[in-house]
């Protein structure tokens, strides 16, 4: 539900969508044609031709296609998306954040209670 | 990722990163405080091993999002690209701040320094000596990342993993000089205010040029297992942008504190 | 659910939110040692019973309402909510990024706090100058802990900066530079301040670090240092960051009084865009109008004033564009962000007045370091930065919560608010020509009088404090719905409803060429 001002009756009353936010009113869009897409110059993978090079077979596969699968699956935040490993460093770095943070309170809360020297 | 996204940004998905960042610099933060008044490093590296593990899963993160989500449209880069620009002027700045105190030091030397830049007693090292060769190395290194760009934009995997090897390890070489010559120093941090500018600048360029050396080598590393594309390669075009920073900083430091301040 | 959502937001409304909230809770700690301030200078004697302690929390007065209060709330509470809604982006360019400018500020404030805590507190005054706070006059960690809090809340800002200029440059919808939103402007100049000036104030506070620490003597005559050095660096970004404090306010000043007079755009909107990139420019070229007394020659202190003297122009091209704007409007609505924006705009000129008064070097030898420049930069940020606060939270606080405040509650604030602090600051000015000198716990009898009337004063500005949060209390257990019609707006940031939703401008908005 939206509302307007009416000038006239000085009340509040019922409006649409449109008027209730621009009170000068939208102005007629001229409809525009879309540009043609622009696609750009075919991508080479900077890899392609050294899949074999020279011949040879590539010392290193070429895994990037098989993490698309995987990341682009719905599912886990990011942070967590492969699993395993990724849930245990993210909660061994929980952990140092826990442990890091009670630490550094603890030295800053020893360091506010001035000790008092035995002599 | 799937679904119909009627706008070309990224929406990022909620991140820890930020909440462990922000923890890590408070650790390390306290941590180099315990160290300079308690004697105490324990705190200090647990917190540089926080926010290597920050960067380590942010990082790996963004690489998802870039080389496997295909979320860095070509609006998403632009913006990427501002920003990298944006964050080295802001560096520039950064060392702004030692310049100006080299030269307010060096412009009016004091009574206490004998009035004479190098002060009384302070012998410089050789600028056309290590320094000079330092000059090209990190000259040459600026060549080799270009090679490795125009290798990478022409899909010539080998020669892109070759001068990109070239160039990190010319980035290591530098270092190795620089450490050198800092062991070398005839002068230390603590002798007058010349040997605090000059190991404070020179020491936060050696900083930076081993953040630049790592980032190089993710991108060498990146490229091997095949993430690069000859169009899209920002996360190396961000590395070639820092690494000529950190050369022309080199530059400035080599011709201001090497050769004019000796 | 509300740790993913709280905790690892990639939000920028949720961000913005958690930024009011911090801002809050930040605005009552400074609050708080402002009463401790006042109540030491309530008499003449000591109250507190330690000189160090009152400079102590002076120190951390400043450092929480710069870096804790206005900063957090004005860039990064309406900043963050605000500026996407305004440009018509569905959120910040790098979200994640601004995450970490927020989680960077909890660590540093708790830095802070801590510094004041540990030893004897810093008590060096938020420019910490050597050598004052070499290790000499300030042994132990509290210094170090300090320089770190500013490192970290530079780091925050820094990352926040880079976010918005990247936002603004690069997520416009179709909206052309000739038509961005005025406060969209205003955070514009804000960020490019903050990431060319808050690197070189990370490289002084790092040399003050390592002159305290590991031996070097950048600020130390004894190795050839110079503390003029340090005064430098400091005030390259000082200067600046003053402008920082105050660029947003007026970007908020210009949507409310916009808003209130009717219209569809600021009168002068040119005029009002190249005033704050001048604004923005110049400030950079005038730090040394804060170091008249160190000794400087008579040419470089006259080019300092003549630079200082030319920022009233494009500052007057402000205000009278403001008043423009409201004049010729038949329907003045009353209502409490007016209020607050005419506050502003009367108080902030009386704030920029004294400025050029102090901008004079001759004049300057005498007032520097008096209760006179107290005065003035509290008109400036109390009255000119926190009005604007107020404004802008009266005015969007239907648009951030979709309920609406008590307006004759809030109106009773405004006036007792703006008793509060007149009354608290303006005999300030008296003090300071008298010759009353800033930073000390006491004072001869013969000040006692405009003391006693400007503790009064932070009494009663303490009232409207509490009164605000009351009223916060009430519009959110009272929860009446905002009704959107009454904020029908010349901006865009109501185009969405309120509260809007969690994700606005998901399909880009299109601005037709007509206007």
């Amino acid at each position: 539900m939206f509302y307007k001002f009416n000038n006239i009756s000085g009340r509040i009353g019922a409006a649409s969508q449109q008027a209730a936010f621009r009170p000068e009113g939208i102005l007629p869009l001229t409809q525009a044609e879309a540009p043609p897409l622009i696609f750009g110059s075919p991508v080479k993978p900077a890899g392609e031709e050294a899949v074999a090079p020279r011949g040879k077979p590539a010392m290193v596969r070429n895994k990037v296609p098989e993490m698309q699968q995987v990341m682009q699956r719905p599912g886990n935040l990011l942070f967590v998306k492969r699993g395993g490993l990724d849930a245990v460093l993210y909660r061994g770095t929980m952990g140092l954040v826990v442990v890091g943070v009670a630490y550094a309170c603890f030295g800053l809360f020893q360091a506010m209670m001035p000790k008092k020297s035995e002599d | 990722m799937t679904g119909y996204q009627p706008h070309p940004w990224h929406l990022v998905e909620p991140s820890p990163w930020p909440l462990v960042g922000g923890s890590a610099a408070f650790t390390l933060t306290v941590g180099l405080v315990m160290w300079f008044h308690y004697n105490s490093i324990s705190l200090m590296i647990l917190g540089l091993v926080m926010i290597v593990a920050t960067m380590i899963q942010w990082w790996r993160d963004v690489i998802r999002e870039a080389t496997f989500q295909g979320c860095h449209t070509s609006y998403v880069l632009s913006g990427l690209r501002r920003g990298m620009v944006l964050f080295i002027v802001s560096e520039v700045f950064f060392f702004l701040a030692f310049f100006w105190a080299f030269f307010h030091s060096s412009l009016a030397p004091t009574v206490e320094l004998g009035v004479t830049w190098p002060p009384v007693g302070v012998h410089p090292l050789n600028a056309f000596a290590v320094p000079l060769l330092n000059t090209a190395v990190l000259l040459s290194s600026g060549v080799t990342v270009t090679w490795a760009h125009h290798a990478l934009m022409e899909g010539k995997r080998t020669e892109a993993i070759q001068s990109l090897a070239i160039t990190v390890m010319l980035g290591l070489y530098f270092t190795g000089l620089q450490a050198w010559e800092y062991y070398e120093a005839p002068f230390t941090i603590a002798d007058s205010v010349y040997g605090s500018t000059f190991f404070v600048a020179t020491g936060f360029h050696g900083l930076h040029v081993i953040i630049g050396s790592t980032f190089l080598m993710v991108c060498l590393g990146r490229q091997v297992f095949y993430h690069y594309t000859s169009s899209h390669h920002f996360g190396f075009e961000a590395a070639a942008w820092y690494w000529h920073f950190v050369d022309v900083v080199w530059l400035f430091l080599y011709v201001c504190i090497y050769w004019w301040g000796s | 659910m509300y740790i993913t959502r709280w905790l690892f937001s990639t939000n920028h409304k949720d961000i913005g939110t958690l930024y009011f909230i911090f801002g809050a809770w930040a605005a009552m700690v400074g609050t708080a040692m402002s009463l401790l301030i006042r109540a030491e200078l309530s008499q003449p004697g000591a109250l507190l019973g330690d000189d160090h302690l009152y400079n102590v929390i002076v120190t951390a007065h400043a450092f929480v309402m710069i870096f804790f209060m206005v900063m957090p709330i004005m860039i990064g509470g309406f900043g963050n909510w605000l500026v996407p809604m305004m440009i018509g982006a569905p959120d910040m360019a790098f979200p994640r990024m601004n995450n970490m400018s927020f989680w960077m500020l909890p660590p540093s404030f708790s830095l802070l706090l801590a510094s004041s805590a540990v030893e004897a507190g810093v008590g060096t005054g938020w420019t910490v100058y050597p050598p004052l706070s070499s290790n000499i006059a300030h042994a132990g960690a509290s210094v170090d802990l300090a320089i770190f809090s500013l490192h970290l809340a530079g780091v925050s800002s820094i990352l926040g900066a880079i976010n918005f200029i990247t936002t603004i440059h690069n997520m416009r919808a179709s909206i052309e530079w000739n038509r961005v939103p005025l406060f969209v402007w205003s955070i514009w100049v804000t960020a490019y301040l903050l990431l060319l000036s808050l690197p070189v104030l990370a490289g002084a506070i790092t040399m003050l670090l390592t002159d305290r620490n590991i031996n070097t003597t950048f600020f130390d005559p004894s190795g050839g240092g110079d503390p003029i050095l340090y005064e430098h660096l400091f005030w390259f970004f000082g200067h600046p960051e003053v402008y920082i404090l105050i660029l947003p306010g007026f970007g908020i000043i210009s949507h409310i009084i916009i808003h209130y007079a009717g219209k569809l755009r600021s009168f002068g909107y040119l005029g009002m865009t190249w005033a704050m990139f001048t604004i923005g420019l110049l400030g950079f070229w005038v730090w040394a109008h804060h170091m008249f007394t160190v000794g400087m020659d008579v040419d470089t202190r006259s080019y300092f004033t003549a630079a200082t003297m030319v920022i009233a122009v494009p500052t007057g091209i402000k205000v009278f564009s403001w008043l423009a704007t409201l004049s010729g409007s038949k329907q003045l609505k009353w209502e409490t962000p007016l209020l607050w924006a005419l506050g502003f705009i009367f108080l902030f000129t009386v704030g920029g007045l004294t400025g050029i008064v102090l901008a004079n070097s001759s004049l300057d030898i005498v007032l520097h370091d008096t209760y006179y420049v107290v005065a003035h930069f509290h008109y400036v940020l109390s009255m000119g930065a926190v009005f604007s606060i107020l404004a802008g939270l009266t005015y969007w606080f239907p648009l951030f919560t979709g309920f609406t405040l008590q307006e004759s509650w809030t109106k009773i604030h405004f006036f007792v608010m703006f008793v509060g602090v007149n009354l608290t600051f303006f005999p300030q000015h008296f003090l300071g020509l008298a010759g009353m000198p800033r930073r000390y716990s006491d004072y001869p009898d013969a000040y006692t009088i405009w003391n006693v009337i400007s503790s009064l004063g932070s009494i009663i500005s303490l009232g409207s404090v509490v009164f605000f949060l009351f009223i916060l209390w009430e519009a959110f257990s009272s929860q009446r719905k905002a009704v959107p019609a009454s904020h029908a707006s010349h901006s865009a940031e109501w185009l969405m409803g309120c509260p809007p939703l969690f994700h606005t401008h998901e399909e880009l908005p299109f601005i037709s060429k007509k206007y």
